[in-house]
């Protein structure tokens, strides 16, 4: 009966409604897309636009919602403190902080245009609009290797620089002109991965030698199993099981069956951290923990792996670039005004890191270079002058290659012993011995 | 190892079957395919984990509130929505759980920000270890409430007289009102039922999987499988048909290929339904 | 054939009106974003009318239309990548594929009614998903990347600016849209709502519905495909991700229903507002976590709730009654 009354009603107002809906919607896609108030409706171009305007912009495609928007958020906080040490006055000891703005460019400030990172398709469309509307010059964020070969399109084709994070060597191989990766890829991570346990059977005898690989079935996963795949040729492990699952799964129960039947001395995952959760609670079930289990970053890097996990993470390992307790006092320093001021308490973890060194260094790159032209930025960051002693992360500055990579990084293995992180792995930089086996569940 | 894989088919498989048996709850008697169990179940498990944190409640105590909350939302969901769109067409329906199901994991997105939560502290931990069998306590309880719950609903359906009306309007609605029976009354209790075994379920679920909005979708899919595996109309038919499913998936996983355990699933559930177009048990 | 679209006076001057409209609307558009929805519109078109040729027309609701999708994408992809073979040749390989499949599934499927199709359809385009995740030769979930400069562009269909790619869509769009609109009036769409209204009925009047409901299927699994080529050849990249997911077959529901399901125009317009509605919630409220999906839930409850014969409903009644008077 209701619904009767209504169509009747609806005849006279609702086509109203849909005249005015219709109405405005196509007055928002007329407007819609740009947030710079331009004063002409003439298409300037890129540099006339970034020269007029008071700032030096640059994009940052962070995952604003979904099930990564806590990292997306860390990562925000992130940038804007380094934001804010170089447009303002700063104690930070790292270039730039002195003084405020880039001293090259008159004192210009940086300005962060942020993008929502959902998928890949969204990382092209997004990243394009961040350069052709809102004029960037670069685009950083916190890119998947996936994601970053889709925003890659539009920063080739319109020319911006595109510094992401994203481990596989294939963004290297590709032959990118204005891509550029700070830290490691995986076949880094990987090789040190072996040589680690290469390390532990001399130094400590112990015994490894069947290793597994647990793959979640997307870009990430798979292209690091089949790092790992070669790279257990190479040092003469024994892969007893080999397992690639669908991320986000409702249950992982066969997949734990199977490699407690496989019983691995080490097991090396490459999972979100849904399942690194999940796993681990199975495990728990079915009562089995291999002797290590070593995480290729991913969700092993999350934050919730402390708060979901607690006292069940302890002894896990994984490979990464940064750790709070590298031997730099610049890392402390860092951390206690990024917990005090941005993250309401969180600490800086190496992947919200990675992300905002990427804009320090390209904000470093247009200073030295002196202009927003990118290919003047290319050059800059091909020949970055860092002082050394002035350095955040390990490693010994910046040197980046033909395709964009930086050398000079070193990757390190951490491992959880109370509750936090600690470097074990190389020699030089470790703090603490590595426990192994770890302890079954009693 | 086939004995550890049985059981733990039979886990998975009564949660997917309680999933399975709330759409087949609003199939049979509305006829209307729920896209939005999956976020009831969502729901469910954010209530046991507050009542967690705040009262430190076991998540399995905490299933008679839930129910109650579930049963009252799904309520006034019906009478705000459902009822609406049960006189438009079909599809219109079918979308309309959809977009709900949206609105909630994403209006969730919103209030509780989409961190991974875990409930960590439960009464039951640790594990047996039988030869053969490694028993999780962990596992053991949401296997116990989960067969509880089913067969109270079963009983509801069958025994009491609510259940009966709502079985007597499912099969023939005019007839069902000619002697009396109140059919939207009938349809707002079996949507609100509905709710409050996806609620449960949820709570169950909360024992040892992680908790954020999003979790709805994937066990949509295989609960809505698992309800045409077993047949429209029949509670029971969803309910063989969640444990069937948890069943083939266990066993491709651990003996064909963990990547394409769900083909499997799926190609399982296409060969049933095409040699039996009404499903296992279905009328 | 051209009969039936030239006796209706009416829908002649509204298409001419639309089309010079659509024709000249890129000269107004300075921001690519603005260029980018109107492409997607155009693609989101031709899902939505592909599928109301299945759902609307003969009434048997997929909701595992992105199957189809996924096939011509890919099919596109592997040529450009592999074999460096041109779309223009590749979307009809693609469409050839995805009719090969669809009378494969269509043989078991479309025996079942109502819910039971839906939720087989789904498990369809799920199993492909997963196979499509995990073969290797094409991609895998790295998916594939066919960005390739070296040959022409009217080749291999990647230009640099926005302006050819819309132009392109909406011929196609034009096409499927008169195509559309002469099987609506003909045998074989009267044919098929035949079968939607009462399958039994039509079967025992003598309409062969076992054929048509095929017929339906492939043709709809067609159109469907030769979009996902399109796309595809968009963005210059394909994941299993971008194409599959349940989500992306009930949008192609949602947009001919909120247009006006088994209508001509239904699924234009429906494609337009939802993609409207969809990019400008997103970009608008992307700060807020979830907000902007939620937006959209929302609006299509009220849109499918009070509208249930779509946008397109509205204007048909206001027809209707002022023939009245």
């Amino acid at each position: 009966m209701m619904f009767k009354k209504m169509e009747k009603h609806s005849a006279e107002w609702i086509p109203l409604l849909i005249g005015i809906l219709l109405f405005v919607t196509v007055l928002q896609v007329a407007k819609a897309g740009g947030r710079v108030t331009e004063p002409s409706e003439e298409r300037l171009s890129k540099e006339q636009q970034a020269t007029e305007a008071e700032e030096v912009i640059i994009g940052v495609l962070l995952p604003m919602s979904g099930t990564q928007a806590k990292a997306g958020a860390e990562v925000l906080a992130a940038v804007e403190m380094f934001v804010d040490i170089i447009n303002e006055e700063s104690k930070i000891g790292i270039p730039l902080a002195e003084g405020r703005g880039l001293p090259n460019l008159n004192g210009k400030k940086i300005k962060i245009v942020y993008g929502d990172l959902k998928s890949a398709d969204t990382a092209l469309s997004e990243a394009e609009r961040l350069i052709t509307s809102e004029a960037a010059i670069g685009i950083c964020g916190m890119f998947s290797s996936a994601t970053t070969k889709t925003a890659a399109v539009s920063t080739e084709k319109y020319k911006a620089i595109l510094i992401s994070e994203g481990t596989s060597p294939s963004l290297t191989a590709k032959g990118y002109e204005y891509f550029f990766r700070i830290f490691p890829d995986d076949t880094m991570y990987v090789r040190d991965t072996y040589q680690f346990l290469e390390n532990l059977n001399e130094m400590e005898d112990a015994g490894i030698r069947t290793v597994a690989f647990v793959s979640e079935d997307t870009e990430f996963g798979k292209n690091i199993e089949v790092i790992e795949r070669e790279y257990a040729e190479e040092f003469g492990f024994d892969v007893v099981e080999n397992i690639t699952y669908s991320s986000n799964a409702t249950n992982l129960i066969s997949e734990c069956l199977k490699i407690k039947k496989a019983d691995p001395d080490v097991l090396m995952m490459s999972s979100y951290i849904s399942d690194v959760i999940l796993y681990m609670n199975t495990f728990k079930q079915i009562d089995y923990m291999p002797g290590m289990i070593i995480g290729q970053r991913g969700g092993f890097m999350a934050s919730e792996l402390f708060t979901a996990l607690g006292a069940d993470a302890e002894g896990l390992y994984s490979t990464s670039a940064w750790a709070l307790d590298l031997n730099l006092p610049l890392v402390q320093e860092l951390n206690e005004l990024y917990k005090a001021e941005y993250s309401g308490g969180v600490d800086l973890i190496a992947d919200v890191l990675k992300c905002a060194a990427d804009v320090y260094v390209l904000s470093l790159a247009v200073n030295q270079a002196g202009s927003t032209d990118v290919d003047a930025i290319k050059s800059a960051m091909h020949n970055l002058k860092y002082p050394s002693d002035q350095l955040f992360i390990s490693g010994k500055g910046f040197t980046f290659d033909e395709a964009g990579q930086n050398n000079e990084g070193v990757s390190l293995i951490s491992q959880i012993q109370d509750g936090k992180y600690q470097t074990v792995y190389p020699k030089e930089l470790k703090n603490i011995d590595a426990i192994y086996p770890v302890p079954g569940w009693e | 190892m086939i004995i550890q894989c049985i059981f733990e088919g039979l886990i998975i498989g009564s949660i997917l079957a309680m999933i399975a048996m709330g759409i087949a709850l609003i199939w049979g008697v509305m006829n209307v395919l729920s896209f939005a169990q999956g976020e009831f179940l969502m729901l469910g498990m954010y209530i046991a984990f507050y009542l967690n944190q705040k009262l430190d409640w076991d998540p399995i105590l905490s299933i008679p509130v839930t129910m109650a909350v579930m049963f009252g939302l799904g309520v006034v969901i019906y009478k705000v929505l459902i009822s609406r769109a049960l006189k438009g067409p079909v599809l219109s329906q079918r979308l309309i759980t959809f977009a709900l199901g949206m609105v909630l994991a994403n209006g969730m997105l919103m209030l509780v920000s989409s961190e991974f939560r875990t409930i960590k502290e439960v009464m039951f931990t640790g594990t047996v270890n039988l030869d053969y069998l490694v028993v999780s306590k962990e596992k053991l309880v949401p296997l116990i409430s989960s067969m509880t719950i089913t067969a109270l609903l079963f009983w509801f359906i069958n025994k009491t007289r609510y259940g009966k009306a709502i079985r007597a309007t499912a099969m023939e609605k005019d007839a069902a009102e000619l002697v009396g029976i109140d059919s939207e009354k009938a349809y707002m209790i079996a949507f609100g039922i509905s709710c409050g075994v996806a609620g449960a379920a949820g709570c169950i679920l909360s024992y040892y999987y992680y908790i954020t909005p999003t979790v709805g979708s994937g066990f949509l899919l295989f609960g809505v499988i698992a309800v045409a595996l077993g047949g429209f109309g029949s509670i029971f038919g969803a309910f063989a048909g969640g444990i069937l499913m948890g069943l083939i998936d266990v066993f491709a996983g651990v003996y064909f290929n963990t990547a394409l355990k769900y083909v499997v699933v799926c190609v399982v559930f296409m060969l049933i339904v095409s040699f039996k177009p009404k499903g296992l048990f279905g009328k | 054939m051209w009969k039936v679209i030239t006796r209706d006076k009416k829908f002649c001057t509204g298409f001419c009106l639309a089309l010079i409209v659509a024709m000249i609307l890129p000269v107004f558009i300075k921001k690519p974003f603005v260029m980018h929805i109107l492409i997607l519109v155009c693609i989101w078109m031709l899902l939505g009318m592909g599928w109301n040729i299945i759902g609307g027309y003969a009434g048997q609701i997929s909701n595992g239309h992105a199957l189809f999708y996924g096939i011509g994408a890919y099919t596109c992809g592997i040529g450009m990548y592999l074999f460096k073979i041109s779309p223009w040749i590749m979307m009809w390989a693609g469409m050839v594929i995805s009719a090969l499949t669809a009378i494969i599934l269509g043989g078991p499927l479309l025996r079942l009614k109502g819910h039971y199709f839906a939720v087989a359809t789904m498990a369809a385009a799920e199993c492909g998903r997963i196979i499509f995740l995990n073969l290797d030769f094409v991609g895998g979930a790295t998916g594939i990347d066919f960005l390739n400069k070296d040959l022409p562009a009217w080749y291999t269909m990647q230009f640099t600016e926005k302006e050819p790619y819309y132009y392109i869509f909406l011929c196609f769009v034009v096409i499927v849209f008169l195509l559309t609109k002469v099987m609506d009036g003909s045998k074989l769409g009267y044919y098929l709502r035949a079968i939607k209204s009462n399958e039994d009925s039509a079967q025992s009047v003598g309409i062969n519905t076992t054929k048509y409901k095929m017929l339906a299927y492939i043709f709809s699994a067609v159109i469907v495909s030769l979009a996902g080529s399109l796309y595809a050849n968009y963005i210059q990249y394909i994941d299993p991700y971008i194409l599959m997911p349940l989500n992306i077959s009930m949008m192609i529901c949602l947009v001919a229903v909120m247009g006006g399901i088994g209508t001509v125009v239904g699924p234009v317009v429906g494609a337009f507002v939802m993609t409207v509605i969809s990019e400008w919630t997103r970009s608008t409220f992307a700060s807020i976590n979830g907000f902007d999906l939620f937006i959209y839930g929302v609006l299509v409850i009220v849109i499918v709730t009070y509208m249930p014969g779509g946008i397109v409903s509205i204007f048909n009644k206001k027809k209707a009654g002022c023939e009245k008077v």
